[in-house]
């Protein structure tokens, strides 16, 4: 029953054209940023690591594919959220807007089941688009600049072989799918208390760009809170390419992650049991 | 004229003092360079080991190969951080310019009894500034250099031979101070982390260790 709901979600999402919006975006943000780099990597690599080129020569292929895909993955929490709010936020506002809450439920489900199987398919689409980004990245970072080893600058240069480098990756972009997983949940929970689909997408965008700036520029004022709030998480997949401590503080990381996931579907099937769908 | 028999002598001793010290360093230079002359051709197994704060990379394998009269190549298994400064003997460089030799005493490094012999370039435009060579009086080798250059700061090489007869070194040991990344690098780590922070910058120690093996020299 549950895969049969979830399958007609997926449907409905696939049948709009802005989930293909997202697919879109990704395609062109992925093939600018690989084609950026053929063309400027040299002088950008030159520049971040200006100081330690005085006194080292690099031997090596230092842009490589890993290296493109780890660029690529620091756009993950700029323009991914907006790509899955897109999707997410008009879940359940996109419904309420059309007037068709009344004809779903007459379906023998409950609201609690319907709002599991909407939260799936918008969750399904949020992996997606993170595994589209993945694939592209590594494939034609292949194709166009071969692999090697990663040079990751930070607080301290690390440099990961790439041997060493597969499960750092698929770490990465696991922890990529939970963050969007927070981002996607978040825009569900705003849709499921939104008539139109546009306040939810909004606020998510908003909201996150918000806390993000405010947390960061203002870290002084948020300061006590900050390792509360989930945006801060959102860039912890570097901790996968951090030799010291880093995976130490990604238990914390995750753990903030599923709290605000459990929180915001909790807050969405409390406020959606009790929404008035007569309207 | 009495004058002149007893001066005359005199005066030529201390000339003779004066550019001996000279003669004798320009003398074991020449003979160091024409120790590493006889190579025609090299290549070299060799296993690089960085030792900075800052920079964390395992140690990397490469394939040293050198041509007479200055190329090296470097085939690196993945990517390595090489010293810019003391891999490609950069002596020979050095002592193939215009320079003024000064010996300035000796020490002993380990239980060799090396010479200490300053180097000074004479063309205005060397990145060398000044160099400071200890140098095996008896194998002509070089055991040691101190090098102040324009760019790069001053560096330490320090060479040790296992093999008796080889001119090349077993280890060499390159040290020299750097700074931590500059500030828009860690800047944008700080923001995404912990708020904007100003990085340390203070010069911290760096050690390059490479260790020589399965040399195959061919000599002239």
């Amino acid at each position: 029953m549950m895969i049969k709901l979830i399958s007609i979600e997926l449907f409905k999402i696939f049948s709009k054209p802005r989930t293909y919006i997202g697919f879109g975006a990704i395609i062109i943000i992925v093939l600018a940023l690989e084609f950026g780099i053929l063309l400027q990597g040299d002088n950008i690599m030159g520049i971040i690591i200006a100081n330690i080129k005085d006194r080292f020569m690099f031997e090596g292929n230092i842009i490589n594919l890993y290296l493109v895909s780890y660029v690529i993955l620091n756009t993950l929490w700029v323009h991914v959220p907006i790509l899955v709010a897109l999707v997410a936020g008009d879940l359940l506002a996109g419904e309420a807007n059309a007037g068709t809450f009344r004809l779903i439920l007459t379906r023998p489900i409950s609201r609690v089941k319907l709002v599991f199987a909407k939260f799936i398919a918008g969750w399904i689409y949020a992996v997606m688009l993170v595994i589209l980004m993945a694939i592209l990245s590594i494939g034609i970072g292949k194709i166009l600049f071969g692999a090697g080893d990663l040079l990751v600058v930070t607080n301290k240069v690390n440099v990961f072989s790439s041997d060493d480098l597969l499960w750092r990756f698929a770490g990465a972009y696991a922890y990529g799918i939970l963050s969007m997983t927070t981002v996607a949940a978040l825009s569900f929970m705003l849709s499921s208390m939104a008539d139109n689909s546009i306040g939810p997408i909004i606020g998510t965008v908003a909201g996150i760009v918000g806390i993000t700036i405010i947390s960061t520029v203002g870290a002084s004022l948020l300061g006590p809170v900050n390792k509360y709030i989930f945006t801060s998480y959102l860039p912890s997949w570097q901790l996968f390419f951090q030799t010291d401590s880093g995976l130490a503080s990604l238990g914390h990381a995750v753990l903030i992650q599923l709290i605000y996931i459990v929180g915001f579907m909790g807050i969405t099937i409390w406020y959606f049991r009790k929404k008035d769908i007569l309207s | 004229m009495r004058i002149i028999k007893i001066f005359l002598p005199a005066l030529c001793g201390l000339l003779i003092n004066l550019t001996l010290p000279a003669q004798d360093a320009n003398a074991l230079l020449k003979s160091l360079g024409n120790n590493m002359d006889k190579i025609s051709s090299f290549e070299a197994d060799a296993l690089i080991k960085v030792d900075v704060d800052f920079i964390s990379i395992k140690d990397r394998k490469m394939k040293v190969k050198f041509k007479s009269p200055d190329k090296f190549t470097f085939d690196v298994e993945g990517l390595a951080l090489l010293p810019k400064k003391g891999l490609q003997m950069d002596y020979l460089q050095i002592l193939k310019a215009k320079y003024t030799a000064i010996d300035v005493g000796e020490e002993i490094i380990g239980k060799t009894k090396t010479h200490i012999i300053k180097v000074i370039p004479e063309a205005e435009d060397s990145d060398v500034i000044l160099a400071q060579l200890w140098i095996d009086p008896e194998l002509n080798r070089i055991m040691r250099m101190k090098t102040y250059t324009r760019k790069s700061g001053s560096y330490v090489i320090d060479f040790e031979y296992n093999d008796v007869m080889r001119p090349l070194p077993d280890v060499t040991t390159v040290s020299f101070e750097i700074s931590n990344m500059a500030f828009p690098a860690k800047a944008m780590n700080e923001m995404m982390t912990k708020g904007l922070q100003m990085p340390d910058s203070l010069p911290k120690k760096a050690r390059v260790i490479v260790q020589y093996s399965n040399y195959k020299i061919v000599n002239k």
